[in-house]
């Protein structure tokens, strides 16, 4: 039976290499969540091109399927509101419903004015 | 200190308080209350830092002074007082206080007094006062709509809204948003915004009563509301809440006027034999008639409602769980439920009625 002294000596060893795990892993941590949100940044980016779209014949396709594109994100799940856009989806969401809608109205008054 | 006061008194102002006390908090002298006396009134006051509740009463003051006494003990044992005149002595030496009545006593180790947090009245800087009968019905109408996610905190409190006399009351949860406007009388030409925690106003229901003005108070951070001898104040939530208005639709496809009454009991017969994890309940609105059913694998439910509709048919699911929240809280005898399509959240309002809404999201139906 080693002492206690020498007990305790190892339990802080173990102490020490947990230490430095947690730290390992907050540091994977935070570079996982930055990379997470400039993917964010980015996703938000593309679809923002998508929609207001090029100008001339094309024109409205392109805005329509950027719309499309956005039905498909909440669709996956993906909150595509100003509010929480790119975060996992639990359930429905107004804001998200609201945009869709103020899209759609968009895309209709463009159809109209064509 | 020394008092004088009856079980009666004591007891319903320590039950009042009590409920600010936090048990779980880390700093134990916040599962005390605290008893302090200004001549011939005693104060309780109950704390967890987020909200705080005092009541005052009267009582005959024989010495002044100021304890702690742990809320556990002594909601349990006034409970229990016979009806006899209370003594309570506080030793201030060694922090035991005594209670006692005929030729009983019992003792109890109270807190040290000067450790309790102390809880500033906040300075006015808006006030206004509103009937509790009001004040009670704009919070029942609107706080059920409030979330739990405390990784959003803006959403589990609840946006007032004030414009010069007009007060506009929103929550949402983002499944569901809750709407209502009142005219407040005697208010300063102000317009503030606030998000008070829907924790403090289901607190506050339990606490004001129904013939009494509230007088609200309102700082930066902190809100005050006063009913009587009950003073209740909370943290605001900061931050600020969504552009609410932009998800309410402007047109509807369909309109149906129906009885608050038979579709709350018909929601709650069809969501016994829904699923019980979501308890899905389904609308089909067609010639002047909903038909709510369910089914599971314990069995379905069909009902038949006569309603009065104006413009397409339509096929619709909600949570009976919400559904059920709105119509009780409603209170109006007959409501409008106005629906821009399947997937867009539905209006429900009371009928002839502009100052409240709810809004409710549908759930969407897999194809069968």
């Amino acid at each position: 039976m080693p002492s206690l002294l020498k007990r305790a000596k190892d339990i802080e060893l173990k102490l020490h290499a947990l230490v430095a795990e947690v730290r390992e892993l907050k540091d994977e941590l935070r570079e996982m969540e930055e990379e997470n949100s400039r993917l964010r940044t980015e996703l938000a980016a593309v679809y923002r091109e998508g929609c207001p779209g090029a100008k001339s014949s094309g024109e409205a396709e392109v805005k329509y399927r950027g719309f499309i594109n956005l039905l498909d994100l909440y669709d996956q799940e993906y909150h595509i509101c100003n509010l929480y856009f790119g975060r996992r989806r639990m359930g429905e969401c107004l804001f998200c419903m609201a945009f869709l809608r103020k899209e759609m109205e968009l895309d209709a008054s463009g159809e109209d004015g064509a | 200190m020394k008092i004088l006061t009856n079980k009666e008194i004591l007891n319903n102002a320590v039950q009042l308080v009590q409920r600010a006390v936090s048990i779980k908090n880390p700093l134990p002298i916040l599962a005390g209350i605290k008893f302090e006396t200004r001549e011939n009134q005693v104060i309780l006051t109950a704390t967890d830092l987020d909200i705080g509740i005092r009541c005052s009463f009267p009582a005959e003051v024989i010495v002044q002074g100021t304890t702690v006494l742990p809320a556990k003990y002594i909601c349990e044992l006034f409970r229990r007082l016979p009806e006899l005149p209370i003594f309570i002595e506080a030793d201030a030496a060694t922090g035991s206080v005594t209670i006692q009545y005929g030729q009983s006593e019992t003792r109890i180790n109270g807190y040290p007094p000067e450790e309790f947090p102390e809880l500033p009245l906040p300075e006015g800087i808006n006030s206004f006062t509103l009937p509790g009968e009001l004040l009670k019905e704009i919070i029942r109408q609107v706080v059920f709509a409030t979330g739990n996610d405390e990784n959003r905190p803006v959403f589990m409190g609840v946006l007032f809204e004030i414009n010069g006399s007009e007060l506009q009351v929103v929550a949402t949860d983002t499944y569901r948003l809750a709407w209502r406007k009142v005219i407040i009388e005697n208010c300063e030409e102000t317009a503030i915004n606030l998000i008070i925690p829907g924790k403090t106003l289901n607190e506050l229901l339990k606490i004001i009563g129904i013939n009494e003005q509230i007088e609200v108070t309102v700082t930066k951070n902190q809100i005050l509301f006063v009913a009587g001898n009950v003073w209740l104040i909370s943290r605001l939530i900061e931050g600020n809440f969504p552009k609410y208005k932009q998800v309410i639709p402007q047109n509807h496809i369909l309109k149906v006027r129906l009885k608050t009454r038979d579709l709350l009991d018909a929601t709650e017969r069809a969501s016994l034999l829904a699923q019980v994890k979501s308890p899905v309940i389904k609308l089909n609105i067609s010639e002047n008639k909903i038909i709510v059913s369910s089914y599971s694998e314990a069995g379905r439910v069909h009902e038949e409602l006569d309603v009065y509709q104006e413009g397409e048919t339509l096929q619709i699911a909600f949570n009976a769980q919400y559904l059920g929240d709105v119509l009780k809280v409603i209170g109006s005898e007959e409501i409008i439920i106005e629906l821009t399509g399947p997937l867009s959240p539905g209006i429900i309002k009371p009928v002839g009625d502009n100052e409240y809404l709810s809004l409710l999201l549908p759930v969407r139906l897999r194809e069968e």
